[in-house]
């Protein structure tokens, strides 16, 4: 009924105002809400807390969870067959060792005395170095020269 | 009371920035039984790269591929009896204040100069650090402890003990 | 008893070999880590895919402060997930975006290299900030083939053989009773390491793990003892001797080739698979 002069009323409003520029106005929201103390409590919570930053949990099918089990089940074979080596190994060490002493006993006494004695305060060297995936630029040190 | 209770303890001293930041209540979420999972932290694959240029592989959660390290065991005197070419790097070299020197050094002559010498002690330094732990009495005491055949000093005497000063 | 004790010692004695030698197992520790098998490869990288797979979301916000060029920079980098559109069919799933990230996968960060930001290095080894190139775990010794060196097989321990004049390669060993040194009341290490000195210079730093010896081989004659040390610095240069004629710093396999089939059973458990 009264659509049109509705209609036209806007559109002469429009003709009035062509363009309104946007200004920022007073702020709404209270700037002191959050102190800067407790933004930076909240950012190290979720930085540690999980909330949203967990991935999906896995789902594996059938066939993937037969193939994760046949792999950790090969792991853990290996894992006992070196474990197993490594165990004779040192079993072997130490009987030939044993061996060695029983015939040192026998054979000379001042000897034995002096291949048993307490070694307390013996030192590992310094020099040693833990194996790294890449080797040093200066492999190994040739040029030492002998303490006088 | 109890409220009086915190704020004598609050007001006794000490580090206690964290607990004044009271944190908006919010309801606790549920983990239902069998849904904990471990907290696996993104970590990337670092390349470290000691002194001596051996290179390790290794994982952090800083937000870097490469590091290269300066000053470590492996080029330190006291873990390399043998060796007398270890070069020991300024850790600020390559870096903007060297580089802001470099470019404007001409006036700066004085501080160079200074400078040098310090690199020429830090030098000798090096090289007679054996003799320095005998001759100096302070600090350099400790150089003894790591030698060999270093026996714990066992004293029965008091230690130092909290004093309470009386009001 | 303690007569049948008694004349049980005496036979012992008597029937013991007079020459006892001592002999050193001297090795040079691997200076990288060992190469892994293929079955142990494989495992590292699955468990290290199946790890990542379940990293939480990288803390961005934590690491780059809001507005700073660090943060442009490290953000330039990634390329960002699909995101969720009504009614569009993804062939590969539908996404599932939280913190602007994919949670079905893992997460593949890219950094921004260090190096090429700011400084102008000259790449030369002055430049602390250069990127990192690893060194060759194959060094020369190895392209070459050169046995005497301490720089070979990196990843493997070495350990020192002794070529005799008759050809034969072996430890090398010393007689405690020679003639030219009161060698009577040195202990077995000692004179090991004295011999090793004396046979391979002056310039040789070793630590010697026990005054125990490891293992004995023993005939009718001579009991040979072994005592196991570590090469830590210096260097064996082979001096002029008339027992020996070469020398080799080799694996336990190339051990196992270069001397007697007997001689390596009766040590092959003193010497390291690694």
């Amino acid at each position: 009924m009264f659509s049109k002069p509705t209609c036209a009323r806007n559109a002469l409003r429009q003709m009035s105002q062509p363009v309104t520029i946007s200004v920022r106005g007073k702020r709404t929201k209270s700037k002191g809400l959050v102190s800067p103390a407790l933004q930076r409590v909240v950012t190290q919570l979720s930085v540690m807390s999980a909330g949203k930053k967990q991935p999906r949990m896995l789902k594996l099918s059938r066939e993937d969870l037969i193939k994760h089990q046949v792999i950790q089940r090969c792991w853990a074979t290996f894992q006992q067959e070196s474990r197993e080596k490594q165990n004779d190994q040192m079993r072997a060490q130490y009987k030939s060792a044993e061996k060695a002493m029983h015939m040192l006993r026998e054979i000379d006494t001042n000897l034995y005395n002096a291949a048993n004695a307490n070694e307390a305060g013996k030192r590992f060297p310094l020099e040693i170095r833990i194996p790294t995936e890449h080797p040093p630029s200066k492999i190994w040190n040739y040029n030492l020269k002998k303490k006088t | 009371m109890f409220r009086f209770l915190v704020a004598k303890r609050f007001a006794s001293g000490g580090y206690h920035g964290v607990n004044q930041v009271s944190l908006p209540q919010r309801p606790l979420k549920k983990i239902r039984l069998g849904r904990a999972r471990p907290a696996i932290y993104h970590k990337f694959e670092v390349q470290v790269e000691l002194s001596d240029g051996s290179v390790v592989t290794r994982r952090s959660q800083f937000p870097k591929n490469e590091i290269r390290l300066i000053q470590d065991q492996r080029n330190n005197p006291l873990w390399n009896e043998s060796r007398d070419d270890l070069a020991v790097v300024d850790a600020n070299a390559g870096g903007r204040l060297e580089r802001f020197k470099e470019k404007y050094d001409s006036m700066f002559s004085i501080e160079k100069e200074v400078k040098g010498e310090q690199k020429f002690q830090k030098a000798a330094q090096d090289a007679s650090s054996q003799k320095e732990a005998e001759d100096s009495f302070g600090m350099d005491d400790y150089l003894t402890l790591l030698n060999t055949n270093a026996q714990q000093v066992q004293s029965g005497g008091k230690l130092a003990g909290k004093k309470r000063d009386k009001k | 008893m303690a007569l049948r004790n008694l004349i049980k010692r005496g036979l012992a004695t008597s029937a013991t070999p007079p020459n006892v030698k001592a002999g050193i197992i001297i090795s040079r520790t691997p200076i990288v880590t060992k190469e892994l098998s293929k079955l142990e490869s494989q495992y590292y990288e699955y468990q290290s895919e199946l790890e990542r797979r379940l990293m939480w979301t990288f803390p961005q916000y934590f690491y780059y402060k809001k507005g700073t060029l660090a943060e442009r920079r490290f953000l330039a980098l990634q390329k960002g997930p699909v995101s969720k559109q009504p009614g569009v069919w993804f062939p590969k799933g539908v996404p599932d975006v939280r913190h602007n990230r994919e949670r079905r996968i893992k997460q593949d960060i890219k950094l921004p290299s260090e190096a090429s930001v700011g400084s102008e290095g000259d790449g030369s080894s002055e430049d602390l900030s250069r990127p990192i190139t690893p060194n060759s775990r194959v060094t020369e010794a190895d392209r070459k083939g050169d046995l005497t060196s301490l720089e070979r097989s990196l990843s493997r321990t070495l350990y020192l053989l002794l070529k005799r004049t008759n050809g034969e390669w072996a430890f090398p060993s010393f007689k405690t009773k020679s003639d030219h040194r009161s060698n009577e009341n040195l202990p077995l290490h000692d004179i090991a390491e004295h011999g090793l000195r004396s046979i391979g210079g002056e310039n040789i730093n070793t630590w010697t793990v026990s005054r125990t010896p490891a293992a004995v081989l023993a005939d009718s004659k001579t009991a040979e003892f072994f005592i196991k040390s570590h090469i830590v610095a210096g260097k064996f240069v082979l001096q002029n001797t008339k027992e020996y004629t070469g020398f080799a710093w080799l694996t336990k396999e190339e051990i196992q080739n270069h001397v007697q089939k007997p001689y390596f059973e009766e040590l092959s458990c003193l010497l390291s698979d690694v």
